[in-house]
């Protein structure tokens, strides 16, 4: 670990996640707008994107992430 | 441009929904192999050097730890969590349109895609990208809910647990001993107040803070009318009933039926459940 911290210091500054999940993400959704209409893009947000969140992410990552902020700020 | 789904299409996002909803459940060890293929080609998908670290973490817990030690404090698990399988919804959305439509540049997206498949949560930086292990297991009910009445929901192989009571997130204690009645019901969150009143049983509180009768029908499955006056909350009626499987329950019923008539009888109380008059009150069966 100790090797691993002395190349990482003070190289994380900017976060290659905002590049990833932001860039990637920002620019399949530019191409997703403009290459589809209204209707279907609510279509598949609602019947393909809001029943993933409903039935995965909101009932389980939800509650890890939480847990973790709140065992990590002794809240329980 | 995309402006009609065909059948063919409309079939899809089924397929599609389901596919995402199984890998953002998946549980049990991740191929660490797939895992560093797959995060390499997602900063090729950004236009990024591959990472020089890839570090592996047995839950997301350890993911914080490691990721502060790491950063000497300048970053953490809650800053700097994102995508894999924690954001599967995203995930699913593209998808649809990169396998059922002929949608075009989209293969940017394919690194995180194989990310999803391979990885827990993911926190990207620079020079290196931490990757959890999913959970052991996920408990729900049968509403989809997570729930574990007696242990935790979700549990990691490094001993990181959530409790969860029906979808809501609560102190291991309470799964692990029951809630203690004093504490739970002063507890300033009205939704733990509720979780801790349904795990502990509302006959038992009722015995607790010794209810008073007003009510008591010869048939215990009509039940017993109660007043009791709660901590913080006041004077509630309940209906104590026996219930067709031989277990009692407490029913929280209001002081006035919805034509503003006092409810004053157990059979009155009881009537007001099923939505009817008292007189109209003739089960012919229980369950």
């Amino acid at each position: 670990m100790n090797q691993v911290r002395g190349q990482v210091r003070g190289q994380v500054r900017n976060q290659a996640g905002n590049q990833v999940r932001g860039q990637v993400m920002s620019q399949v959704r530019v191409q997703v707008r403009v290459q589809v209409e209204d209707q279907v893009r609510d279509q598949v947000t609602d019947q393909v994107r809001g029943q993933v969140e409903k039935q995965v992410e909101d009932p389980v990552w939800d509650q890890v992430r939480d847990q973790v902020r709140d065992q990590t700020y002794n809240i329980n | 441009m995309l402006d009609k789904l065909n059948d063919e299409q409309i079939k899809g996002i089924e397929v599609c929904r389901d596919k995402w909803i199984k890998v953002g459940l998946q549980t049990g060890p991740i191929d660490r192999d797939a895992a560093i293929v797959a995060a390499n080609k997602a900063y090729k998908c950004a236009g990024l050097e591959p990472p020089k670290e890839v570090v592996f973490c047995s839950s997301p817990l350890d993911m914080d730890k490691k990721i502060r030690e790491i950063s000497n404090n300048e970053h953490n698990f809650m800053s700097s969590y994102g995508f894999a399988n924690c954001w599967s919804g995203w995930v699913a959305f593209i998808d649809y349109f990169h396998t059922y439509t002929d949608v075009k540049n989209l293969e940017a997206f394919e690194g995180l895609r194989d990310m999803s498949y391979n990885c827990g949560f993911v926190s990207f930086f620079d020079t290196h990208v931490f990757i959890s292990e999913r959970p052991e297991y996920i408990k729900m009910d049968d509403t989809g809910r997570t729930h574990c009445e007696n242990g935790p929901a979700i549990r990691y192989a490094d001993g990181f647990e959530v409790y969860i009571w029906h979808g809501v997130r609560v102190p291991k204690k309470w799964i692990t001993d029951g809630p203690d009645i004093d504490q739970a019901l002063h507890n300033s969150n009205l939704e733990l107040r509720r979780v801790a009143s349904e795990i502990i049983g509302w006959a038992k509180i009722l015995d607790h803070y010794q209810a008073e009768v007003i009510d008591e029908d010869a048939d215990p499955q009509i039940g017993t009318l109660l007043r009791v006056n709660i901590p913080e909350v006041g004077e509630e009626y309940f209906l104590k009933v026996l219930c067709g499987t031989g277990r009692t329950f407490a029913i929280p019923v209001p002081e006035q039926d919805d034509e503003g008539k006092r409810i004053d009888t157990a059979l009155a109380a009881n009537a007001w459940t099923y939505g009817i008059k008292p007189w109209e009150y003739k089960p012919e069966v229980r369950t």
